[in-house]
């Protein structure tokens, strides 16, 4: 199966010109499947942190959002042991008219803006909604400890 | 290497024209040599000078700088002191020094009326010296008959109360200084007005002509509009038989070579990690790195111009992209020029730095006259530049003359969005993908989320964007038609349980 025009011009524009602090890079064998960074924005609890994710087109893409996962651990409410990511837009809110670089954009912000009340990970939900400046600690030691670029 | 080599070389690589309106740098060097003389003879050599100078009030009015008090000064010093100031007379800056002098008791000085007085040259040396040697000296310069000598001179009366005394000491090498480095820009502020207009003169014709080079299909007699009344959308097809080809337009070329001149990106960049105008040396590389593609392309036959007229006008296209670059070359050559000849200026003399000089390439809604901006405080230099102007001039004029498919194109399989269907709520997509999109019953519009998806239909075509885009994108136009049907048909079979690969051997 041939990859869609769309995919094509999406890698090219996300290779030509990333997003600040976010890389995305297909796999050679796999042109559906990259491997990702992103960087942990400035002023949250993941500075200076570098996380990796996967992101996997499936076949009806983009009529059906890309799956991500996050590969390196994080202490954060909406991302469970397993690096899956509790995010609208990957889910019933997906659009076909967002895009990779959107998406990955969004999993940026969602680590500024953490949502303890819609959680995926319901024990460092508690802990944020509890106790936030303990629970951001946690967060920064996690971050020092895993996503030590 | 000095600058004034390496200056006069940057000139070289410009085309005489430019050349010859540039600061005469040489020229500026030598007369700061004399201001040295000057100064020297005056008993200010820059030694003294340095030692005696203070900071220039803070600029008020330019016209009262001159009524200000004494600076302020630490208190236990009581010597004479000397403010440089750029008094603004009728066009030109009249640089001077302004000596105060304060009695050491004044109780016990002379009667004469605290005054300031402006002192021509023959006559300041001796005062200035004497002054500096005691403060006695003033009597020198305050005698009647200096008074009556000077005849007629500026002398002000100071603040009564004060017992200071005040020299003016004009300087006539610095003004001509001034004068020379003013006149050169404002000659070149007038050279670059009329280059401009030149520019955009140059712009329109060229704009006519691509326009009439890249012409439509619609100027043809193939081309055939639709309409909703009597048209079927289903039966829409496009094709670019003989009648076409027999129609002379450029238009796939120009639309190619504005492709690739924006892609060179030559003087502004436009991507995530570098916006704004390059520097001269980057703008030159991509500049020489577009021409080279453009003309590989044109050698192997991957573009071709059929027209003459498309020829002339890539000619001049090309001229006019040196002309900005050469401009940004000498932009730069003239503002170092400026700032380097200000600071040996300040630097020989030990005079204070004068403030920047207004660029005359800077280009800004009130007229520049560099010698009013001199007497002024430094301003804001948020202006553009010439050079930033006129590329957007360039890119504004010319690149809308060809409608860019990414205007056009469907946000969900990214191709042109053929044929058009226009949501409720305005947006469009390409048939193919709404069709998909009401397939799985996906309500809502994938840009606004609003529920319009699955009540569009045959009356949603946008019937005057269609016969647009047959017009101006006809092989795209044709492209995406095929692609449409090879998917629908796929599809069709899938629902039927049949798989298009492997099986399709008839």
């Amino acid at each position: 199966m041939s990859l869609p025009k769309r995919i094509i011009k999406e890698t090219e524009r996300l290779v030509a010109d990333p997003a600040p602090g976010i890389t995305a890079a297909p796999h050679d064998d796999n042109l559906r499947y990259f491997d990702v960074t992103i960087q942990g924005p400035d002023g949250s609890p993941f500075q200076n942190g570098v996380f990796r994710l996967e992101l996997f087109l499936p076949e009806e893409y983009p009529m059906s959002p890309p799956k991500v996962r996050f590969l390196t651990k994080i202490y954060h409410p909406n991302i469970d042991k397993l690096g899956r990511i509790c995010l609208d837009i990957l889910k019933d809110k997906w659009s076909p008219a967002l895009q990779i670089r959107t998406v990955l954009l969004s999993i940026q912000a969602l680590l500024s803006a953490p949502n303890p009340d819609d959680p995926l990970a319901t024990d460092v939900a508690k802990h944020y909604k509890e106790n936030e400046k303990d629970a951001q600690r946690v967060s920064r030691e996690w971050t020092e400890k895993y996503a030590n670029a | 290497m000095h600058f004034s080599k390496t200056y006069a070389q940057l000139l070289l690589t410009l085309p005489p024209e430019l050349r010859e309106s540039a600061i005469q740098y040489r020229q500026l060097k030598k007369i700061i040599n004399q201001i040295v003389a000057e100064l020297t003879a005056l008993g200010l050599s820059p030694d003294i000078l340095q030692g005696v100078l203070q900071p220039p009030p803070p600029a008020n009015d330019k016209g009262k700088q001159r009524e200000g008090s004494p600076p302020a000064s630490p208190p236990d010093y009581s010597g004479p002191r000397v403010v440089y100031e750029l008094a603004h007379v009728a066009d030109h800056v009249e640089p001077r020094l302004h000596v105060y002098l304060q009695p050491q008791d004044p109780s016990s000085s002379s009667t004469a009326q605290p005054s300031a007085v402006t002192i021509p040259l023959p006559l300041s040396q001796n005062a200035v010296q004497l002054a500096l040697a005691a403060s006695t000296s003033l009597e020198a310069a305050d005698s009647p008959e200096d008074h009556d000598a000077l005849g007629g001179l500026d002398a002000t009366n100071g603040d009564p109360s004060s017992s200071s005394q005040e020299l003016i000491i004009p300087l006539a090498s610095d003004t001509a200084f001034f004068r020379t480095l003013c006149e050169a820009l404002e000659g070149l502020s007038a050279y670059l007005v009329t280059k401009r207009a030149e520019f955009e003169k140059s712009l329109q014709t060229l704009s006519h002509d691509i326009s009439s080079a890249a012409r439509p299909s619609s100027s043809s007699s193939s081309f055939h509009a639709y309409s909703p009344f009597t048209t079927d959308p289903a039966s829409i097809s496009v094709s670019t038989g003989p009648l076409a080809l027999m129609h002379r337009s450029d238009l796939e070329t120009w639309r190619q070579i504005f492709q690739l001149y924006a892609e060179a990106d030559i003087f502004q960049g436009h991507q995530e990690r570098f916006r704004g105008e390059r520097d001269v040396e980057d703008a030159e590389a991509r500049l020489a790195a577009f021409t080279a593609r453009l003309h590989e392309s044109l050698a192997n036959g991957s573009l071709k111009l059929r027209l003459k007229q498309s020829r002339t006008a890539l000619n001049s296209f090309m001229e006019l992209n040196t002309f900005i670059l050469n401009l940004r070359k000498f932009q730069y050559v003239t503002s170092e020029a400026t700032r380097k000849i200000l600071k040996k200026h300040a630097k020989r003399t030990a005079l204070p730095l004068a403030p920047d000089l207004a660029s005359p390439f800077t280009v800004s809604p009130e007229p520049s006259q560099h010698a009013v901006a001199l007497a002024r405080t430094p301003r804001p230099s948020e202006s553009l530049t010439l050079s930033l102007l006129l590329v957007q001039a360039l890119t504004e004029t010319l690149l809308p003359i060809i409608p860019h498919i990414d205007d056009y194109s469907c946000v969900i399989c990214t191709s042109l969005a053929f044929k058009p269907i226009r949501l409720q709520c305005s947006h469009l997509f390409c048939v193919r993908c709404l069709v998909k999109l009401q397939k799985r019953g996906e309500q809502h519009c994938p840009m606004c989320r609003a529920p319009t998806v699955l009540i569009a239909d045959r009356s949603n075509v946008d019937w005057a964007l269609l016969n647009f885009m047959k017009d101006w994108f006809p092989g795209e136009a044709r492209k995406k038609l095929q692609q449409n049907e090879r998917e629908a048909a796929e599809e069709e079979m899938q629902e039927l349980g049949l798989e298009m690969r492997g099986c399709l051997v008839m």
